[in-house]
Order: structure tokens, then sequence, then C-alpha cells
């Protein structure tokens, strides 16, 4: 009997989705002693001992070193799929995905905008060692040390290609998110980044349903498309990337001279190889106008940013306290009672106007936020433009310097690289 | 074997996992599903046969089988439900890894699968279209940039309405009534005085008279406790995690305890602990304007925390050289925060105002080298706010809007832990000595006014490292094994009460009786006119100075905290 297997791990996957629930909270009142026992105090957890965290940073310098070497020196997939692996399990499985880089971006932003948020050093590391690396190497990190892009690329079964035009519009989105990202960090709301991180709660084998159903959708997505979480949503990527493109070294498919053959046109799953390009002449009337309509969009981002942060400041847990608050006082309560938060506030006593004083101030500080937000996003939007209007000239196929994930998968459908290897090869078996 | 044939039986062996892999998945998957559906379920929170029973039990509460029906009851649906918990959790883990399992076998069966690709007919270079292609890479950025317009826009309607609660918050900057609390070490005034209230009298800790509750403290320090509304706060340590502790000041329950998150190794800087003499990392004593509790920490940091227990900021202030470690508690001036840190060493001494919600220096003066313990009071005299600072050899006072030095007095000698007291027109403070000489001086003027400034001074051969208390008319001492009682005016002794005692934390002047706790476990209560009216037995040492708010007081001893109400 044929089984179609590839149905099979579909089917399960769904089925893995509506047994959400499972995971789910459940609470209950403790049992009402009558002796004289008292409740623990719940404790957080210790910190990782220090010397492990500094080795977690040692271990992380020494694969994203690796990684580089395996993309820029020798060239080997195998490699670079082996150091994923290892990082699936260490950062993954084991550290089970905290602290990443792509969190300690709120961290960084929190530490930056808040007196009271204290970032640990070895925190600070995690976040600068990729982005520093990515000045001389490109982007390692995510080759071969990033715990999320390894799930993904070792899911991808069957690739179904993006056109180029739909790939650069979506990687719009990993700006916006790492701007929303910051804003909610820095208003002291919540890490939205690890909050709806899609792959920890594989790496945890728990989570609450919101990131279940996430992980879900994009463990089913990586299964056709490659890595849709970092060329789409990774706000830790969309600070690689422009620092990938301006690396002193760049990966490359061929290890000489570019034939030209075309092998390596659809090697890439992440659309990430720049094919030879002749553009046509055009005639372009140069005016102010660009300029203006630059200008004119960066204006109306503030402007929309502003009211846009008011409406997201309605998520932050004191804001929308204040928001319930209000309603009771002038309402009463709905028809379904009030919430346990509400009853928590009354029962603490705290005069209303204080709440409202505190909410007020944190929405001035979303709206001060979401015009820088707005501004973000439009200038992104603008130097997108830009660069879909360029016309480069190119006659070798190349990598895309901030698109390559430095997988490596278009060196061995490189003819030129398969003859080095066999000269390498016939080296080896001659001594 | 050659390469091919050692590939295949890779393939196959990786096809076989992966097939075998997604039927152990499947299975969970089918027996969680299962399971979940139709096993045995606990319900604790909302089971209506514990809620009528339930009911019952609170129709008739003395049943004895009914109450044993219920605990029988309540017991089987909390092991139906952990059973069930650790059944699914454990399925959970099976599927999850399983399904990862198959999946990564499979995709390893795909890449030893991998062709060589071949060269495509027609193997001419082929430049991507350039106009097309930038054409269609241009349109898509301006859809997506007029997409994300129309949504900022949308967001921006739905942000630009209101949500209720902005006209009741704007302007409201109003002060909190701090009157009715114990906000700060010995009161809001730092005075000790307390004019209003009814509290108990006596109280026995082993009939449990009077006794409203008692919590065991897992944090230790000499700090004293501070009372907002139903909250209590506390700072500690535990080692050399730092801690500050909120308390319900009704029901005694640990609402929550924080560890403090400083931006320096607390590893490399040692503080003499209380064992070995020290005042050990935690004893000044922290400060609540209602909104935050402010703790500073022997290790120089101070902290700013939310009622619910949220860090907010953390100052450090540097190295610290102070012999016993930092004793001196923070004070609240209008939207400040003052601290006093008399470092030792040399150039390290300091007195700084912070603001209250950024934690940023508003001021900052230097003061004269060496340690001292003792905690500022800001008073207002003839119309003029002033800090009062004791500290080595002298009383220094300040202008707490600016931090400019008003006067001092050259008055005291030893090591400086008593703060100072005003009453009756007059600071008084004591020096540290086997000699005590307590000094009453005038406040205002500028400048060094040892000469003309000090109203009266008496001397005791016996020694107090506390801070007296004054109710305008009387000031009452608690010396090692001495409380006495002087005019405020002239200094004379009004009477002398001897106790075989010794007394580190300082005494408080209740509605005309005075409370003090002593090192031997033992609080008493002293008439006016001075005579011994109860003894109550704590236990264990009292270090802290006791709270009171609300008709209830708050004794924190070495290792409890008892709260003390009329029954």
């Amino acid at each position: 009997m044929k089984i179609n297997y590839k149905r099979l791990f579909i089917a399960s996957i769904f089925l893995c989705l509506a047994l959400g629930a499972v995971f789910a909270e459940y609470k209950f009142p403790p049992p009402e002693f009558e002796s004289n026992y008292s409740l623990p105090v719940m404790q957080r957890p210790p910190a990782r001992a220090e010397i492990l965290a500094y080795l977690d940073i040692f271990i992380l310098l020494a694969v994203i070193l690796l990684s580089a070497w395996a993309s820029l020196k020798k060239r080997s997939r195998n490699i670079i799929m082996l150091l994923s692996l290892f990082s699936l399990l260490y950062f993954g499985f084991y550290k089970e995905g905290c602290i990443c880089p792509i969190g300690a971006v709120q961290d960084a932003a929190l530490a930056l905008s808040s007196p009271g948020y204290y970032m640990p050093f070895t925190a600070v590391l995690i976040f600068i060692i990729p982005l520093a690396a990515s000045l001389f190497a490109g982007r390692a990190y995510c080759g071969g040390a990033c715990p999320h892009g390894a799930l993904q690329d070792l899911l991808l079964i069957k690739e179904l290609k993006i056109p180029r035009w739909l790939d650069r519009s979506l990687s719009l989105f990993a700006y916006i998110y790492l701007g929303l990202a910051v804003l909610f960090a820095v208003t002291g709301s919540t890490f939205l980044i690890c909050k709806y991180d899609p792959f920890v709660p594989f790496f945890r084998l728990t989570g609450p349903f919101s990131m279940l159903v996430t992980g879900g959708i994009f463990l089913v997505l990586s299964l056709f498309i490659g890595r849709p979480y970092c060329r789409f949503i990774c706000p830790y990527g969309a600070l690689l990337k422009p620092l990938s493109l301006v690396s002193r070294n760049k990966v490359t498919v061929t290890p000489d001279k570019c034939i030209v053959c075309r092998l390596c046109e659809d090697s890439c799953p992440f659309g990430a190889i720049n094919k030879p390009e002749k553009p046509e002449k055009r005639n372009i009337k140069k005016g102010a106008l660009p300029a203006i309509l630059f200008i004119s969009g960066l204006l109306a981002g503030v402007i929309l940013g502003n009211y846009t942060g008011a409406f997201c400041s309605a998520y932050n847990k004191e804001v929308g306290l204040a928001v319930e608050i209000h309603a009771y006082y002038e309402e009463g309560p709905g028809p379904g009672g009030i919430s346990d938060e509400v009853k928590v506030y009354l029962d603490s006593g705290e005069s209303p106007e204080l709440l409202f004083t505190r909410a007020e101030a944190l929405k001035n500080k979303f709206k001060k936020g979401g015009s820088l937000l707005g501004l973000w996003i439009m200038f992104v939007l603008g130097l997108q433009l830009l660069y879909a209007s360029r016309k480069p000239k190119r006659e070798i196929y190349e990598p895309d310097g901030a698109r390559c994930l430095s997988c490596g998968r278009c060196f061995m459908d490189c003819p030129v690289e398969r003859q080095e290897q066999l000269k390498r090869d016939g080296q080896r078996n001659v001594k | 074997m050659d390469r091919e044939t050692l590939n295949n039986i890779f393939r196959l062996a990786l096809k076989q996992a992966a097939v075998a892999s997604a039927a152990i998945a499947l299975i969970a998957a089918l027996f969680l599903a299962g399971y979940y559906l139709t096993g045995q379920q606990g319900n604790i929170k909302d089971s209506p046969a514990l809620e009528a029973l339930k009911a019952k039990l609170d129709k008739y509460p003395d049943h004895e089988n009914l109450l044993r029906e219920f605990r029988e009851k309540d017991l089987k649906e909390r092991a139906a439900f952990f059973r069930k918990s650790v059944i699914l959790e454990q399925g959970k883990n099976i599927f999850i890894v399983f399904l990862l399992l198959a999946l990564l076998a499979l995709r390893f069966e795909r890449a030893l699968t991998g062709r060589i690709p071949e060269v495509k007919k027609g193997s001419e270079t082929v430049y991507r279209a350039g106009g097309a292609g930038i054409n269609n890479s241009l349109a898509a950025a301006a859809v997506t940039g007029l997409v994300l317009l129309g949504l900022l826009g949308v967001f921006a309607v739905l942000g630009a309405r209101k949500m209720g609660f902005e006209a009741a918050a704007a302007g409201n900057e109003k002060e909190i009534d701090l009157s009715s609390s114990w906000n700060s070490f010995r009161g809001p005034a730092g005075s000790g005085l307390v004019k209003e209230g009814n509290y108990a009298g006596e109280w026995d800790l082993k009939t449990g008279k009077n006794i409203l509750w008692k919590t065991a403290l897992s944090a230790r320090s000499y700090s004293s406790p501070v009372v907002y509304k139903d909250n209590l706060f506390l700072t500690g340590s535990e080692g050399k995690v730092l801690k500050v502790l909120c308390y319900d000041a009704v029901k005694g329950s640990c609402k929550w305890a924080s560890s403090v998150m400083v931006p320096v190794k607390l590893e490399d800087i040692e503080i003499m602990s209380e064992d070995a003499g020290g005042a050990g990392y935690a004893a000044p004593t922290p400060v609540t304007d209602g909104e935050h509790v402010f703790a500073l920490f022997a290790t120089d940091h101070l902290v700013c925390f939310d009622l619910k227990g949220k860090q907010l900021w953390v100052k450090y202030f540097g190295k610290t050289e102070n012999t016993y470690g930092l004793s001196s508690s923070p004070v609240l001036w209008k939207k400040n925060i003052i601290v006093q840190l008399d470092l030792g060493g040399e150039g390290l001494s300091k007195i700084a105002a912070l603001d209250k919600k950024s934690g940023k220096t508003v001021w900052e003066t230097k003061r004269p080298d060496g340690a001292s313990w003792g905690t500022p009071i800001i008073i207002e005299h003839n119309g003029k706010n002033e800090i009062i600072t004791t500290g080595p050899e002298q009383v220094i006072a300040y202008d707490p809007e600016t931090g400019k030095e008003l006067w001092r007095v050259k008055c005291l000698a030893g090591e400086i832990s008593t703060s100072a007291v005003y009453g009756g027109g007059v600071v008084v403070v004591i020096d540290v000595g086997s000699v005590s000489t307590v000094t009453a001086i005038t406040p205002g003027g500028f400048g060094e006014v040892t000469k003309t400034k000090i109203a009266w001074s008496m001397q005791e051969e016996n020694q107090a490292i506390n801070t007296p208390v004054t109710d305008g008319k009387i000031l009452v001492v608690a010396m090692n094994s001495l409380i006495t009682g002087q005019d405020i005016k002239t200094g004379k002794t009004l009477w002398k009460l001897a106790l075989e005692d010794d007394f580190w934390a300082s005494p408080s002047l209740v509605n005309g009786t005075v409370y003090i706790p002593s090192q031997q476990g033992k609080v008493y209560t002293v008439s006016y006119g001075g005579k011994l009216i109860k003894t109550m037995d704590m236990g264990e040492k009292c270090s802290a100075s006791p709270a009171f708010a609300g008709g209830r007081i708050f004794i924190r001893s070495e290792k409890n905290l008892v709260c003390i109400g009329n029954k």
C-alpha cells in the first residue's frame, strides 16, 4: 500500500492546532486549609548561572564564526546544515529559544529608553555579536546559528516560488514589525516579538494557544515556502539586512568566475539570487516631484502615526484598565459583570484619577512613539521605492547582499564549484 | 559498498523513520484528542457537585459528615485534574517530538534525493527584463505603500477617538494624601509621633490577644515597615539578593516580593552583615508616595517600584566605604526623593535629590567626608523648609529645593547613627558615645551658627543610638538601660525610667504613650509621666521601629512581622 505521507504530516499538524486547548492554562482556587498552613509566595526562578551565560555567548560566537567559514571559505552546505541542526538542538530545544538576538531587540530598546530596565551584559552581547558579524561575514548568523531559521530551513520539503515583486513587498512587514515591537517595548507594554514568537512553543514543548496557532501556521508555511518568518517577519533580519549589504565579505555562488550557465537560477528557495540585468535606457524626467512626494509621505507618516499610536495604546494593560474603570464609573457594571482586573483594581483602593493620569501619560507616550513609527514606515517605504526603481547593471548571477541567508544551497548547483570539488577530491585521493 | 548504495540505504532508512514517526505522532494525537474529550476530568473551579456541597456547608457549617464529604470530593477532583494534566502533558510531548522527527527525516530524505541540475536549453545569458521587471517591483512597492498608508489612516481614525478617561485625567496632578499613612521611616514627618487613632495598649503573642496576624519573613534586615492604605512595604536581603516586599496590611499575606535588578555585580560589593555587627544590605527604610515605593540599599542603589512590584528605575551612586553599611533612609519631598549618602572615604559623601518619576538627579551637594547612619528630616520653621541632617561632627541644614547649604552647627561626636527630631521650635540631636550629649538647636540662619543657635544641651552617662521623639513639650530619649523625659524648651530632666534592656529601634509617642521595642525582644509602653505601663514579649530581637497606621501597629522583629490591633 502506498502511503501518502505528506498528507499524513499535514493532517497531523492541523490536529496539533486543534489540540491547542490542551496547552491552555487552567487556573483554579487553592484548597481552603483550616490549619495554619500558609501558601508559599511565588518565587521567580533563579537566573542562569553567569558562567553558563558566558558559555552561551562563546558557543554563539563559535557557531557564527564556523558558519561564516563554511559559507565564505569552505563553501560547504553540509557543514552549514550540521551547524543549523546543532543550533536547533542547543539554542532551540536546550536553551528553549531564550534569550535570542531577535527578542533582545526589545531588551535593547527598553534599556535605552527606560532607566529602570537593566539589560544584562550577556544579553547585550547576544544582541550585538550577530550584528557585528554581519558587517564582516554577511548573514552568517541566519545561516547556521539561528534556531528559528534552522527549524524552517530543515522543514522545507516542496518549495513554491514566490514572485520577486511579492517577495520584496512582503519583506517590508519585517520593518513594520520591528517598529511596532520597539514601540510596545519602550512603552513598557509587552514584548511583542516574544509574545507571538511562532517557534518557541515547539522549543519548549508548551505555550499559550495564540503562540501555538502562529507556530502551526509558520510550520505549515515552512514546508512550502523557504523560511517565511525570516524573510517577511523577522525584525532582527530587518536590522541584519542593511548591515550585511555593506558586509566586507559576501557569499558568492561560484568560487571562481561565473560562467553564466543558469544552473543556479532556481537553487535559492529564498529568492536571493540576482540574475544578470541589462537595463534599458529610460528617459526619466528629473524634477523635484519625487523629493516632494517623499517628504509629504514622511509628514503623512508622522501625523497618521500619531493617531495610530493612540490606537495602539489601547493594547497597553494600564490604558485598557483605565478604559474599563472609566466605563465602570460612568455606566456601571456591564451585563457580564466586572472583569477580574477591575475587581482587583477596585479592591486596591487607589483613586481612579491616578490611574487615568498614568494612562493618559502612557497614551501620550504611544502617540509620540506612533509618530516615529509612522516616520519609520514611510522612510523604509521610500527606500524600497528607490531600490525598486534603480537600474543596476549585472553580468553574472550573484546572491543579493541583504537577502542571502548564507545557507549554501547554491554552491552545489554551480558547475565551477563541482569542478573545484572534484579537483579537491582528486588531490585527496592522490595523497 | 559504493556511495550510491549507501545513499539508497540512508534514504530508505529515513523514509521508514519518517513514516514510523508520523504514525507515532498520529497515534499520540488521536489518543490525546480521545482522552481530552472523553477522559476523566477534574473540575475544581466550576464543579456543580462541589458548589452544591459548599452551599450546604455554608448552611450547616458544623456538620462533620458534610465537611468530610466535601473534602473527599475536593481531593478527588484535584487528583483527577492533575492525573489528566500529566497524561496530556506527556502525550503532547510525544506528539510534538515525533511530528518534528517525521518532518526532519522527510526533509533529509529529500535532501539525499536531490539531483544535480542540468544546463537549460538555450544556455545563453538571459538578462532579467529591465523595464518590465523594474516596473513590476515599482508598482508592487507603490501598491504596498498605498496599502500601508490606508492601514495607517484606518488606525489613525480609530485612534483619534477618545477613550473616555482623558477628561478625568486632564490636569490631575494633585498630591496624594499621605497624612493617614505611615509612609516613611518614623512616619510622614519622620517624627515617630501619632496624634490620633485607637491603638492597642497591650497584646500577647502566646494567647493571640490583640494579634491580628503574624507572618514569617524570609528576607532579613534592620529596616522598618512603611504602610500606605492596605499595602505594607519592607526591604530585606537574601544573601546578596536585594528585595522589596509588599504585604497585605489587613491579611498579612505577601502581595509581591521583587528582587532588585541592578546594573553592577553585587558579588563584588561587600557589606558588613548583621551577624558581623554591620547594618547589612537593607537597613534603610523604604518610602512610598502612594504610587511608588523607593528603597535605598547599602550597595548604594536607590530603586523605584510601582505598587504592583514592577521595577521602574534604579540609580547607582557609586562605590561606598561606609564601614557598617548605609542605613540612612530616603525621604520624600514634593516630586523628589532625598537621600543622604555619608559613604566614608574621601570625597564620596553627598546629599542628593532625585526626580521620583525618572530617577534623574535634580540637585546634588557634597557633604563633609566620613560616614554616618542617620536619616534626614524636613522641617518647616518660620514658614521656611529645611532639610536637617546629622553627620560627622555637625548638623547641617539644606534648602530642599536647591540643595544649597543653609547653616551648620558643630555639636556632634562619635559615630552618628541618630537622626534629628523637631518640636517646640527646636531641632534636637544626640551624639553617640559612652556619654550622650543631647543638643537643642534653633533652626535658621546662614553659615556656621554653633555659637549662636544652640538653645540648650545636656549630657547623660549612657549611650543612645536611636532617635528621640517629641510632641513639642516633652522629649523622650531611649538610651541603653535608661529612658528619660526632658522638657523640650529647657532640657531639664522631668523623669527617668531605668530598664535592663537596650534599644536600637526608635521610640514612638502614640496619643501620649511611649512605645519602644527592645533588643531583648520586648515592647515597653511608658506613660507620659515616665511610668512603665506594660511589657509585651515579642519572642525575638526588635531592631526596627514600629509603624502605626489605621489603628494597627506593625512590628518587625528579627524573623517575623506582627500586626497588632484592638480585637
